[in-house]
């Protein structure tokens, strides 16, 4: 079975569905439309990561940096003033980004635990400076884009991107299908590989397998999905700019990992939806919602210890009373 | 009968500490042969410099005449060599049914002659826990799951370090028993193991390490006639 927790089942059975209704009741609100865009795309990024992080054992403070390659990539690549293919674009996007996870990946994984998150993270700060000092990139300020792609396949345009609640319903699809790869992909020979390899590399190298391949295709995928992300977050905003690579970007998405529960996948979600619930919340509340979010996070961090999935797995089998 | 392995005047440290004192021995292929020797004479330290997982200061590993001193562990491996390790290394995250999967592949003559399905037939204990986790079995039940791991890559030469180690006499007698039955079956073994009962009557050469150093390497007959001096070394 795809989905091997009662609770995950239980989640996606009514996250998905009620996701699927949500614009209808949100008609009048454009704003809470949005919001929950941003939720769907910040959850892809967050699932590429807790996929390194918590099912490869790949801890990496550097991966805002595909996010905000993904916004760089296509305004680079995209004619400024023309509708391009958004399909074609989310290939090149994931193909030049897989190809730049290839290349910093092959050096990054020759390390290990503190090691690579330092160079993961020094990878991401030179990104950063780079366009953040960058002219030609609009500096500190990013890059506008003025015309959205559309969405055509074979004459038919399924999705209008300026149209909120068309953008809303592409990021819930990207969502249900980064969920669906990502549960075939841990269900498959590779994914039960990759877990060996998290929980024992040496008797993994003893079975005859050459693990670096192994973590480095996991890194490809996830990178070029954190960068596919990052392209519907700038895409949604019209805009891309350097803080999207900056490693806060990064360590806000451990976080979401963390408190969704990591390894978990469908955790990310969760995290996600909990972290911007709060923070929604707080900044409306106080001007020292920081604070107040801190406190909450290290509140939340000690009592689900492994995670709100891993808190909702325990308590189910409570129930069942396993 | 054809060399298999050759092991070559190994030197291996750890830091400063210099464990492996020019070790050599040849394995032929079909071959049973023991590593025995005291705690800490260097048993795992030569297993593990054999599979690459210690790297030699100098000295060389040849396999079916290949010098395979210069490759990586998972390179040796894929030689056909399969290691069951001390301590048996269980996933904590698979299920028995998916050791078996992950590990299971033919030899580099395309045969499968050991799959899950034999492996099972094997171990009958392991049908009745093929959803458990790798650390949710018994002692006897994760080094049976341990050589079936090691079985399914369907190697030339299996490695078993410590095999019987901590394990009650009955699943002893039964561990002996299948890796009797892989001997039988044209695999070439080196084990390590202090049960020299058993390895006199498996085995078909003898090294005993002291201090790092090869100081006897029999035949079984030379065995029988020296057997007061080996359990001399091994303090039986």
């Amino acid at each position: 079975m795809l989905l091997n927790k009662r609770a995950e089942r239980l989640f996606v059975w009514i996250f998905f569905p009620l996701a699927l209704l949500m614009p209808m009741f949100l008609e009048q609100n454009e704003y809470y439309v949005n919001k929950l865009t941003t939720i769907m795309i910040l959850s892809i990024f967050v699932m590429s990561l807790d996929y390194l992080v918590g099912k490869c054992g790949l801890i990496t403070l550097g991966h805002a940096m595909f996010y905000g390659l993904g916004g760089y990539i296509f305004v680079m690549i995209a004619p400024e003033y023309e509708a391009v293919n958004f399909w074609i674009y989310t290939f090149y996007i994931c193909a030049i980004s897989a190809t730049v996870a290839f290349v910093i990946g092959f050096l990054v994984l020759r390390t290990n635990g503190i090691y690579m998150i330092m160079i993961t993270l020094a990878f991401a700060q030179m990104t950063f400076y780079y366009f953040s000092d960058s002219i030609d990139f609009g500096g500190t300020d990013g890059v506008f884009v003025y015309v959205k792609p559309e969405t055509s396949i074979f004459g038919l345009s399924l999705f209008d991107l300026d149209n909120p609640t068309h953008f809303y319903y592409l990021c819930l699809l990207s969502l249900f299908n980064t969920l669906l790869f990502f549960k075939v992909l841990i269900r498959s020979r590779f994914g039960r590989l990759v877990d060996a390899i998290h929980a024992n590399p040496g008797r993994t190298v003893a079975l005859g397998y050459n693990i670096f391949i192994y973590r480095l295709v996991s890194y490809v995928v996830a990178s070029a999905l954190g960068a596919y992300a990052g392209y519907l977050f700038t895409l949604q905003y019209g805009f891309v700019n350097p803080s999207m690579l900056s490693w806060t970007t990064s360590g806000t998405a451990l976080v979401m990992s963390i408190l969704g529960g990591m390894g978990s996948i469908y955790g990310a979600i969760l995290g996600t939806l909990v972290y911007e619930g709060l923070h929604y919340s707080l900044e409306h509340l106080t001007e020292h919602w920081l604070l107040f979010m801190g406190g909450l996070i290290i509140l939340m961090v000690m009592v689900f210890k492994k995670g709100i999935a891993g808190f909702l797995e325990d308590l189910l089998e409570k129930r069942d009373g396993k | 009968m054809s060399n298999l392995l050759e092991v070559k005047s190994l030197h291996s440290l750890y830091g400063e500490s210099h464990v492996l004192h020019g070790v050599s021995f040849s394995l032929d292929s079909g071959q049973a042969l023991s590593l025995m020797g005291r705690n800490g004479m260097g048993k795992t330290t030569t297993l593990k410099s054999i599979l690459g997982l210690v790297t030699p200061r100098s000295g060389t590993v040849s396999f079916k005449g290949e010098n395979i001193t210069n490759l990586a562990t998972w390179q040796r491996m894929k030689r056909d060599i399969a290691y069951v390790p001390e301590g048996r290394g269980m996933f904590h995250n698979l299920t028995v049914k998916e050791h078996l999967q992950v590990a299971a592949r033919a030899n580099n003559q395309g045969e499968k002659t050991w799959d899950y399905d034999r492996v099972l037939d094997t171990f009958p204990r392991l049908k009745e826990r093929l959803s458990n986790l790798g650390t949710q079995l018994s002692g006897g039940e994760q080094q049976m799951l341990a050589i079936g791991r090691a079985l399914v890559t369907n190697p030339e030469l299996l490695i078993l370090d410590e095999a019987t180690e901590g394990l009650a006499p009955l699943i002893r007698k039964e561990i002996w028993e299948v890796i009797r039955t892989i001997k039988e079956s044209g695999i070439s073994t080196i084990i390590v193991d202090k049960n020299i009962q058993v390895l006199q009557k498996l085995c078909d050469r003898h090294v005993v390490l002291v201090k790092g150093k090869v100081v006897m390497n029999l035949d079984a007959e030379q065995l029988q006639s020296n057997l007061a001096q080996v359990e001399g070394y091994l303090g039986v």
